[in-house]
């Protein structure tokens, strides 16, 4: 099986990254998460999901350790992305956000993904 | 005695989104000096941040401003965030429903899970910042309008540091 490659995304103040081993697909998120980050969020979110199908991932996880905010524009991004993964039936794993305590607002903004997609959203410290 | 703070911007149009992770860091430095509980400076930085992006995203022509206030009323801290920027009737009625439906809910937080829902389906803005200062930043949500002046305040009570 071939296996889809995920261009990461660098820029000055946010960057996203994939990878995978022994059946995770890891999605590392740093800085801002804001309006800059907002056009490259959704289309690097679908190319997560097809790669997460084409490699036949059991778990995809979010490292938020070094992601300083996310505004409402990128929640919504998670939001219209874990809807899809809701009705889709094909889809074989879970997806797990591993948070930095230390930002506050992480437990409140991840605990309102939880609460949407409860089935399928784990939040782990 | 506490210590009292106010900051004012002030732009002479609305002021790009990118502005808003500098303006958030800076309300997070600045509080995190004066208030007692990190949580609540979070909380204050997390509504400058909305505030600022939906200055950005819907004011019309003319100036628009920003002024985070730390004062105390009654012996009681609060940060109130205030902004101001004129708008478009069209905006101004989507504003006013929006404010009024978040003012009325009796659970803030049942009423942004339900924004959630609602936000997964529409394909323009998230429509997701004012509910989420009210339930996430647990800030108290004002709206006062003349002509096409729009002010919105978002105030939480704080405990702040006290000098030695």
């Amino acid at each position: 099986m071939s296996t889809l490659y995920i261009a990461p995304i660098n820029k000055e103040s946010f960057a996203l990254a994939a990878s995978t081993g022994a059946g995770v697909l890891q999605v590392k998120c740093s800085g801002n998460g804001d309006a800059d980050m907002t056009p490259y969020l959704a289309p690097f979110l679908r190319l997560v999901h097809e790669r997460a199908q084409s490699e036949d991932v059991r778990s995809i996880e979010f490292d938020f350790h070094d992601l300083y905010f996310l505004n409402s524009s990128c929640i919504k991004c998670f939001i219209v992305w874990l809807d899809a993964l809701k009705s889709d039936s094909s889809k074989s794993y879970q997806v797990r956000f591993v948070t930095n305590t230390k930002l506050h607002w992480q437990r409140r903004s991840l605990a309102a993904l939880r609460y949407f997609a409860s089935e399928i959203v784990s939040v782990v410290a | 005695m506490s210590h009292k703070t106010a900051t004012t911007l002030r732009f002479d149009s609305g002021p790009p989104e990118r502005l808003a992770s500098t303006v958030r860091e800076f309300v997070g430095d600045l509080y995190g000096k004066v208030l007692l509980d990190e949580d609540a400076t979070s909380r204050v930085a997390l509504a400058a941040h909305e505030l600022l992006e939906n200055l950005a995203k819907y004011s019309s022509a003319g100036e628009t401003s920003i002024d985070i206030e730390l004062a105390e009323r009654a012996g009681q801290s609060f940060i109130r965030i205030r902004t101001r920027n004129s708008s478009t009737p069209e905006r101004i009625a989507t504003l006013r429903e929006v404010l009024d439906e978040i003012h009325d809910a009796a659970d803030p937080t049942a009423l942004y899970y339900d924004f959630l829902t609602r936000s997964a389906k529409r394909q323009d803005a998230s429509g997701l910042g004012l509910a989420r200062i009210r339930a996430e930043a647990e800030m108290e949500l004002k709206y006062h309008v003349v002509g096409d002046q729009v002010t919105i305040e978002a105030e939480t009570p704080v405990e702040a540091k006290r000098d030695p």
